[in-house]
């Protein structure tokens, strides 16, 4: 198979305005991911082609990139799942709503920083149980998040969210998520703090249910509806 | 890094699902809505302030166009209710989410088995009133005598 990559190519040094760079690759193979063809552009064709990139096996959430118009992880997109023939045509952009600072590499501090903005970390101050081991929870009270502590901060789905695009303070839903993993744990003593923080104006009220970041996530979190339930409990006051 | 102009255009390029060309089409209808509640606070003002421009205005709108308008009203006021339902069953119950796309699909038929036929009386109204004889593509002229 062929395939015809095309790639949005910026380099802040030389370009005054992004422009698309063409690519075709040969002998490709249908189990290819769109990773290991940005490997080929970059070690047999162009090398200046930037791009994140870690484990290559969706677990470090380095690569979501937008993949012919959605965003998607570069290493768990398989040519399959974008075509089939003897060719295809593939296009290749960075993810939208943060800064580009090379090519497919984007700015994630903004991103970041809204994830640190929710506390994603375990607050409890009571001394631990007697016997020094864990804090017990029932399996009906780890069911409650255990969607939301498979997200690996790849920002897929923050930034398919029409709202990040159109005011970046809004938290995103990636944020939201690791808020959600959080205020569900029944261990977890802060979560008026965290409510706080996607209560605000910035926060969950900015959604607007259109499920981009739910077909977006790579991890198939069920993103909308965790957003959902931090607003049920936002005006119903109980978790 | 966001903006209004990124917003618009990136809205109509990225490849969502249908609940996103949902939202696009929900916003459009929103702003449709708008535009007329607009218009309609603005003639009916001038009724109280300028009796005359209100005339004027009234016969305007019996022109062909604002009958299509009209039914662009219709329509924008329908898949705006219907799909604003939607949006708030789903948020009131996070665990039908796996029904998104099934429910995209019944807003859209339950808006075209009510739109249509209404549509079509619609259009019949204004056809007739073109049916009469008079040239009814013809802007009034300002005073209405």
């Amino acid at each position: 198979m062929q395939a015809q990559l095309r790639i949005r190519r910026y380099n802040p040094e030389k370009d005054s305005a992004g422009y698309w760079g063409e690519y075709t690759l040969n002998d490709v193979n249908s189990n290819d991911s769109v990773l290991d063809l940005l490997h080929r552009v970059k070690w047999e064709i162009d090398g200046t082609l930037s791009l994140r990139r870690s484990c290559a096996h969706g677990v470090c959430g380095s690569d979501a990139m937008r993949i012919n118009g959605a965003n998607m992880l570069a290493c768990k997109t398989l040519v399959s799942r974008l075509g089939d023939g003897d060719s295809i045509k593939i296009q290749i952009e960075p993810i939208l709503g943060l800064k580009v600072i090379k090519d497919l590499i984007v700015d994630m501090e903004p991103f970041m920083d809204h994830y640190k903005s929710v506390m994603p970390y375990f607050i409890n101050d009571d001394p631990p149980p007697e016997d020094g081991r864990e804090r017990l929870q029932s399996q009906e009270d780890r069911a409650r998040f255990d969607d939301t502590t498979k997200c690996i901060l790849c920002a897929a789905c923050t930034t398919s969210c029409p709202s990040f695009w159109a005011n970046d303070k809004y938290v995103g839903p990636a944020a939201v998520v690791n808020a959600h993993r959080f205020i569900f744990d029944s261990r977890d003593k802060a979560p008026e703090k965290r409510l706080a923080v996607v209560g605000d104006t910035f926060g969950v009220w900015r959604c607007r249910t259109n499920f981009n970041c739910t077909n977006a996530c790579p991890r198939e979190i069920e993103i909308t509806k965790a957003i959902a339930e931090v607003k049920n409990v936002l005006y119903t006051g109980e978790i | 890094m966001s903006s209004l102009m990124l917003t618009l255009r990136e809205s109509v390029r990225y490849r969502g699902r249908g609940g996103h060309y949902s939202w696009i089409a929900h916003r459009l209808a929103g702003l449709g809505i708008l535009a007329f509640l607009m218009i309609h606070v603005w003639e009916t003002a001038m009724a109280n302030y300028n009796p005359p421009v209100y005339e004027y205005a009234i016969a305007v709108f019996k022109h062909p166009l604002f009958g299509l308008g009209e039914i662009g009203l219709m329509g924008a006021v329908l898949f705006h209710a219907f799909n604003g339902i939607r949006i708030t069953l789903l948020d009131f119950k996070p665990e039908w989410w796996r029904h998104q796309a099934k429910s995209v699909t019944i807003v859209w038929g339950v808006f075209l088995v009510v739109f249509v036929p209404i549509a079509i009386y619609m259009l019949s109204g204004i056809i007739s009133h073109c049916g009469h004889g008079a040239n009814c593509w013809a802007f009034p002229t300002y005073p209405v005598s």
